[in-house]
């Protein structure tokens, strides 16, 4: 019976039992993988669910999803004016925009000198390059911060981009883009009179805008949710970065009003989300060349 | 004979005097070295001297507080391996990497193999596992603070549904350490799986045909005897990386944990953190600091090992 | 050995919506060597990515040694095949790769278990059966002190061979290749015809070949498919698919130098005309309609009509451009009544004497109606009848 029935209901097609067995594992796998997502989204959905929910039903009953009673404007009300959490956004928004606009114009020229120009010293500078690539920020961050200190430059934004102005990493991946460039256009470029810094302008900044997009993912992202060197260099609300921002709103009155405080979270965290959204190529490629650094 | 005179002729007429040639390279080599200045100046003042300042450092006893600094020699640095913080925090922070990096490359492999066979729906996958890298940390921490919460957390509400004991993830020094690598995995999983994602991709699908045939054809055959092998270097390559991550852990443990409870999540950059810039003893965290260098460097050492070894691959 | 290797019934295949293969049936004999030959990009590589089973046809049936495999892997189809780049396994030395197949089907599970497996009862004089067969073919494709290397560190020829060995090792009924000398230069790739044909003839297997390139159908296979299009335009021997092409596509694609066609129409009796000359030939079933004269240039004749051997169709031509090619000479022509067109024709280079005296000159060009294929405008060929039509003085020779 089974078996007729089901010759009845599926036309018989060429290798349909190797076809069947095949949907069958790819049905288990996705299985696994929904498990999985689902797994790793939990603290995205609790985020959002909480950030709407009244104070006594977060205490109440953890596991339910919907509110009972919405709380939106009065979790995101405290999180947007106990502290000024828009004022952090800011000043995101200022030092990621300042270091990267930095950033590159340092490396778009010292890149384009180590791939195409022979000078005495290169090879050293490369090694420089290289070793920079092994030493994380909170190696020189101690005397950078004595030093910062003595010039009472602490605490302004100045303190807080100050230590990324050069990004060996961008230096690195400039290079290793600028060398494909073909060196006969470069060389026709110059009998035509250019002079070097337009060859820079002209020709290989608008071909680099693959690698320079790559690389500003990669630099946005880590300088947004950086803590580390913001809590050495800051000690203001005034000048908060984002993540600091969210620890002195944890560490302040408000430290047990999740409601709130899931709020803020999601404030701080869906700009970078939404742009990954839009953008989720380059994201990827972007933040993997880390590996590759 | 005649054919060649026009062609000299030609050649002298294009040719440019020796002297202008000079020129020329020299300008070339200006514009280099202005070019490189920039980098070069701050590569000075960012890295090389801080560098040997905190050397230096690391042989005084100086203290913000201090007014004068007298070299002590390796003192803070024997110091450092008999203060029990200091070693606790570096025994935290390596069985950190040591649950992290392997969870999150065996896990990030397996996402890797079962998402790289996905057609339509790789796209969502990738996104999905990719999310909590790019989030902010220290945001994410706060809402792992209310699930992980001891009395009013989710996690705890599942469990006590389930029957079992309620656990304090973050105030019981025996869990609190894995209760942040668990954090860290989750974090790290994402991309662990982009970089096998790519691994896969660079496996030739005409191998897996060729292993079909001769009966490699599903399962862990196919996996033992062509992705794994040929995975490798991959493999090899994201858990050096990972470890280098993971070895800075600082934001979970700055956000969650303060190092607490009884420094059970003690970790080194944490350690550092606190030396130099709470308590202002700035030899004894620059000594902190040169070991914490010397791990990453090991780390990187490795890691450049592997790149070039992998270009040898192929073929 | 009789009777059908593997039989093609109705095989269709579609990625998405656009058709990659549209209805091809084909039987191949057992022992016999087939070429699957056509452009890139004609569905002949997806041809033979469906018998080996890498992926399912949409429809159709496909059958190796009379038995139906829609619903078997690869792995149980009983064939082997050698890829273009000869996927060997970069991570295994050669004679590894070459032990691979028999390793997984002559051991089992727990055998083959990585570690374990040597403790298992029975491993050990498989493994040591396996050893002499490795080294057995490795012999006969002389690649045996290539055994300890890795594919890394070998020759394209080597690379090759290693591929042949591990093809070969199983001991297949049915022996598949998808073009596997074009990644070779071109001396070693006339070697290695030479040599996969011996292979063919001691190993009295099947072969299905696939390649684009027409001198190695026409030099190895006993019978050629012509693909275009993803349909099947015509199988037979080599000599058949130059002489006989049953279609104008396959007419084109033949021959080293692209055949003559020449646009004309039938009169009512099914008479056509080459250049307003009528032919000796009737084409009953296309009266009134046009059709394409196809002639190779080896069979357009210089000189007075009489060559022919009778009193055949000729026209006058002048001499745009001669290639020499050493062995023969190219000369293209531009017919005085149609100055815009070109005609080829291909003269023996004994001849080279004969034609240096034509410079730019007039020529008269015969072409010997027996010689001429008939296509209709579909592109099929149609049969011209000699016809008594022809009372020779009407063509009206000289002037």
């Amino acid at each position: 019976m089974a078996l007729v029935r089901q010759e009845g209901l599926e036309p018989r097609s060429p290798g349909g039992a190797r076809r069947r067995k095949a949907l069958l594992g790819a049905a288990a796998e996705h299985l696994l993988l929904i498990l999985l997502a689902g797994l790793v989204l939990v603290p995205f959905v609790w985020m959002l669910a909480t950030s709407i929910k009244p104070a006594d039903q977060i205490f109440g009953e953890p596991l339910d999803l919907l509110p009972d009673r919405l709380a939106l404007a009065e979790n995101y009300g405290k999180a947007l004016f106990s502290v000024p959490m828009l004022g952090f956004m800011l000043n995101g928004l200022v030092v990621v925009t300042g270091i990267l606009l930095v950033q590159v114009a340092v490396a778009l020229f010292a890149g384009y000198a180590l791939a195409k120009l022979e000078f005495r010293g290169r090879g050293l500078l490369f090694a420089c390059v290289v070793f920079g690539l092994c030493v994380p920020i909170q190696v020189p961050a101690l005397p950078l911060y004595l030093a910062l200190a003595e010039l009472r430059a602490l605490d302004t934004y100045f303190a807080l981009m100050v230590p990324f102005f050069l990004s060996v990493f961008a230096i690195f991946l400039f290079r290793q883009f600028f060398k494909g460039y073909p060196d006969e256009v470069i060389q026709a470029a110059r009998l035509d009179g250019m002079t070097e810094v337009e060859v820079v302008l002209r020709l290989i900044l608008p071909s680099a805008r693959p690698a320079i997009a790559a690389f500003a993912v990669f630099s946005i992202t880590a300088h947004w949710n950086d803590l580390y060197w913001p809590l050495i260099a800051v000690n203001s609300m005034e000048r908060a970065t984002p993540p600091l921002g969210m620890l002195l709103f944890k560490d302040s009155e408000l430290s047990a009003d999740f409601g709130a405080l899931t709020a803020g979270a999601a404030i701080i965290t869906l700009p970078l989300l939404v742009v990954f959204m839009l953008a989720q190529r380059q994201f990827v490629r972007g933040i993997t060349m880390t590996g590759f650094k | 004979m005649t054919a060649v005179a026009p062609a000299s002729d030609g050649r002298s007429g294009r040719s440019i005097p020796r002297a202008a040639r000079r020129n020329h390279a020299r300008a070339l080599s200006l514009s280099a070295y202005a070019f490189v200045a920039p980098a070069g100046l701050l590569f000075l003042a960012l890295i090389l001297l801080p560098l040997i300042t905190v050397l230096i450092l690391s042989t005084t006893d100086y203290t913000l507080a201090s007014i004068g600094l007298s070299f002590i020699g390796l003192d803070n640095y024997r110091t450092l391996f008999t203060d029990d913080g200091a070693w606790r925090a570096l025994v935290n922070t390596l069985t950190y990497v040591g649950i992290v990096v392997p969870a999150a490359v065996a896990i990030g492999l397996l996402l890797a193999l079962l998402v790289h066979r996905r057609r339509r729906s790789r796209r969502v996958y990738e996104i999905v596992f990719f999310l909590p890298v790019t989030s902010t940390m220290v945001a994410m921490a706060v809402v792992w603070q209310y699930l992980l919460h001891g009395r009013i957390g989710p996690i705890n509400a599942v469990l006590s549904a389930l029957g079992l004991p309620r656990v304090d993830f973050l105030t019981d020094p025996e869990v609190a350490l894995y209760a942040l690598a668990a954090i860290g995995v989750w974090q790290l999983v994402g991309f662990t799986m982009v970089l096998f994602l790519a691994g896969l991709t660079a496996i030739p699908k005409e191998l897996y045909e060729a292993a079909a045939l001769d009966g490699a054809d599903r399962g862990f055959d196919r996996f033992w005897r062509i992705s794994w092998p040929l995975l490798a270097p991959t493999t090899l390559f994201v858990a050096v990386t990972t470890s280098i991550t993971a070895f800075q852990v600082f934001d979970t443990v700055a956000v969650l944990t303060q190092g607490g409870p009884m420094k059970a999540t003690e970790v080194l950059l944490h350690t550092i953190y606190l030396e130099g810039f709470q308590y202002f003893e700035v030899g004894y965290a620059s000594a902190l600091t040169v070991v914490f260098l010397l791990f990453i460097l090991a780390f990187s050492l490795i890691q450049i090992g592997i790149v070039d070894r992998r270009i040898h691959y192929g073929g | 050995m009789q009777g059908a290797a593997v039989s093609l019934r109705g095989i269709r295949k579609q990625f998405g919506s656009t058709p990659v293969l549209t209805s091809v049936d084909l039987e191949v004999e057992a022992g016999e060597f087939l070429t699957l030959l056509g452009p890139s990009g004609c569905g002949k590589s997806t041809l033979l990515r469906l018998i080996a089973g890498f992926e399912a046809q949409s429809a159709g049936t496909i059958e190796i040694a009379g038995h139906c495999v829609d619903d078997l892997g690869p792995k149980d189809r009983g064939l082997s095949m050698v890829f273009q780049n000869y996927a060997l396994y970069p991570h295994m030395t050669v004679f590894e790769n070459i032990a691979m197949p028999l390793v997984m089907r002559r051991l089992s599970f727990a055998q083959r278990f990585p570690g374990l497996g040597g403790l298992c009862p029975g491993a050990r004089p498989l493994r040591r059966e396996i050893d002499g067969k490795v080294w057995a073919v490795a012999g006969m494709l002389e690649i045996d002190a290539l055994l300890a290397r890795r594919p890394g560190q070998l020759s394209g020829g080597q690379r090759q061979r290693v591929a042949l060995a591990r093809a070969i090792v199983p001991e297949p009924s049915l022996f598949l290749m998808d073009e596997p000398l074009s990644n070779l230069d071109a001396r070693l790739r006339l070697q290695m015809r030479h040599e996969l044909t011996e292979l063919h003839r001691k190993l009295g297997i099947t072969f299905v070949y696939v390649t684009h390139d027409q001198v190695e159908a026409m030099t190895m296979s006993a019978r050629v498919a012509v693909m275009m299009d993803g349909a099947l335009l015509q199988v037979g021997t080599p000599s058949e698919i130059y002489a006989r092409p049953v279609d104008l596509r396959v007419a084109r694609f033949i021959g080293s130098h692209p055949i003559n066609v020449f646009e004309a129409r039938a009169d009512s009796k099914g008479v056509p005309s080459l250049f307003g000359q009528p032919l000796p030939v009737a084409l009953g079933s296309s009266a009134g309609a046009p059709v394409s004269i196809a002639i190779r240039p080896e069979d357009l004749l210089l000189g007075c009509p009489q060559t022919a051997g009778y009193e055949a169709p000729f026209f006058d031509a002048r001499v745009a451009r001669l290639e020499d090619h050493g062995s023969d000479l190219i000369l293209h022509l531009q017919p005085e009544a149609a100055p815009s067109s070109s005609v080829t024709v291909r003269v023996e280079a004994s001849q080279r004497d004969r034609i240096a005296g034509l410079g730019e000159g007039a020529c008269r060009v015969v072409a010997p109606v027996e010689r001429m294929l008939f296509f209709d405008p579909e592109g099929r060929r149609i049969e011209g009848v000699a016809g008594p039509v022809l009372p020779l003085a009407a063509v009206g020779l000289g002037a």
